[in-house]
């Protein structure tokens, strides 16, 4: 039963995501590709930075696009971008991945930029140069943090570990370790609004 | 929810609405933190403020390229299924998404799901969970050996209007601008597109909306050396400097 939209791959690929997900909705291989394609690479790249493991990023991937090719009905454009949704999906599985013993042990740093430069990969892309405005900005808000709240960002984030394991791992009261999460989220945040305020944002903390 | 968690210091909910967006709350904590945010809106809006700082988290990674095989084994099982007819896949929709949704600790999707179902506070939250960081991509294409590849850049939407979005698609030196939810404009008006360039705004293309409030603009070149592509509501027949604020802004690079 071929449900395809009989679009061209050109004509598929000239549509915007939220466009493709309603025609995955039908169960269109042929869009679903395109959205493989274009996200393909940043949810590899997650599920291995998470997991540590090119196998097992691999399985998780895999894992993640399943999901969402069987249950596209629940996206929902007003909610968030199918990028987010996509990446909170490849996040929520990468760690029921770790927690099951899948892949290495999860990195406990987020303090050093040369950890996040220096992990053995694959092969680093520079298909996506567009993005890098972004990544670099959210890196260099990173790379500034005190080390002891890139690390809580990274424990909770990338290790999967809830604010009490992530307390008992460093052996710091539970309060300190929350105050270390929020300050640090905050400054990536407002390393965020920095960038937009080049183009016209005048958001505030409210 | 007891009055004195609702009352708790707005510090120490700060603190928790931090560990919720990382995913770090645990299980019954972020069911507490879920009803309070229905409640509170001082607290969503914190949250709708917070959100984008975890959604960028992904893009501090090194960026990896998949290897084909794992496209192939994908794409193989989304074919085979596509074939078969509709609800006929092994594991159905509904049971993914309950275990989608029912992990402990993942607190904050949980809430966006949530709030499907509270439909008093699912308006002002669908602003909210629109708003996210503008990034782009390149496509992968088949199309290299025809001449130069496409590449889109997903534009940001400024103004504050969250329900417009535009693809910028572009090809060598030219590009296609495709823009959706655009707000109609009074027959006096037109839209223009815009090439930002060291500052300055040069005009470019002048384009209408069809019905569905979609419309797509040409964007002739060149654009070596531009930084953006902006598009602005102007008197019909375009201006030569931009008269209105920018619509949406999508980078050049």
């Amino acid at each position: 039963m071929n449900q395809s939209s009989n679009l061209t791959p050109e004509a598929l690929s000239r549509l915007a995501d939220e466009d493709l997900m309603t025609l995955v909705e039908r169960k269109d291989a042929d869009a679903f590709a395109v959205l493989y394609d274009r996200h393909g690479g940043a949810a590899y790249s997650l599920a291995y930075r998470i997991v540590g493991d090119a196998g097992a990023a691999e399985e998780v991937t895999q894992e993640a696009f399943l999901t969402l090719w069987r249950s596209g009905d629940r996206f929902d454009a007003a909610r968030g971008s199918v990028r987010t949704w996509t990446l909170a999906v490849v996040r929520n599985r990468a760690i029921d991945a770790l927690r099951r013993g899948v892949g290495r042990a999860p990195k406990l740093d987020l303090d050093d930029d040369a950890l996040l430069e220096s992990q053995p990969s694959p092969t680093l892309t520079d298909a996506e140069a567009i993005r890098r405005e972004t990544a670099g900005r959210v890196r260099g808000a990173l790379r500034e943090l005190p080390a002891e709240q890139s690390q809580a960002l990274g424990l909770a984030y990338f290790g999967g570990f809830t604010h009490v394991e992530v307390a008992e791992k460093l052996g710091v009261p539970l309060g300190t370790v929350k105050g270390r999460m929020r300050l640090g989220l905050e400054k990536v945040r407002f390393a965020l609004t920095e960038g937009m305020e080049a183009e016209g944002s005048d958001e505030v903390l409210p | 929810m007891t009055g004195d968690q609702r009352h708790r210091d707005y510090d120490a909910l700060r603190d928790d609405l931090a560990a919720y967006a990382l995913g770090a709350l645990p299980a019954d904590e972020a069911a507490g933190l879920e009803e309070h945010l229905v409640e509170c809106r001082r607290c969503r809006e914190l949250m709708r403020w917070l959100s984008p700082a975890v959604d960028v988290l992904p893009a501090a990674v090194p960026q990896l390229v998949p290897p084909d095989s794992l496209r192939d084994s994908v794409m193989s099982v989304v074919r085979r299924e596509s074939a078969e007819p509709l609800g006929g896949t092994a594991e159905s929709p509904d049971r993914v998404a309950a275990a989608e949704t029912s992990r402990p600790g993942r607190g904050w999707r949980r809430w966006r799901v949530g709030v499907a179902l509270r439909p008093a506070t699912a308006l002002a939250l669908a602003a909210v969970l629109a708003a996210g960081v503008a990034g782009g991509y390149a496509l992968r294409g088949d199309q290299g050996a025809d001449g130069p590849q496409s590449t889109f850049v997903e534009a940001r939407a400024l103004g504050g209007n969250p329900d417009v979005s535009a693809t910028l698609e572009r090809r060598g030196d030219a590009a296609t601008l495709h823009v959706h939810e655009l707000p109609d404009l009074p027959p006096s008006e037109v839209y223009e597109v815009w090439i930002e360039r060291a500052g300055v705004m040069e005009p470019s293309s002048l384009f209408v909306l069809s019905e569905n409030r979609s419309g797509v603009a040409a964007v002739p070149g060149p654009l070596e050396g531009a930084e953006r592509v902006l598009v602005t509501a102007e008197p019909s027949g375009g201006s030569r400097e931009p008269t209105g604020p920018p619509l949406l802004a999508a980078p050049l690079h």
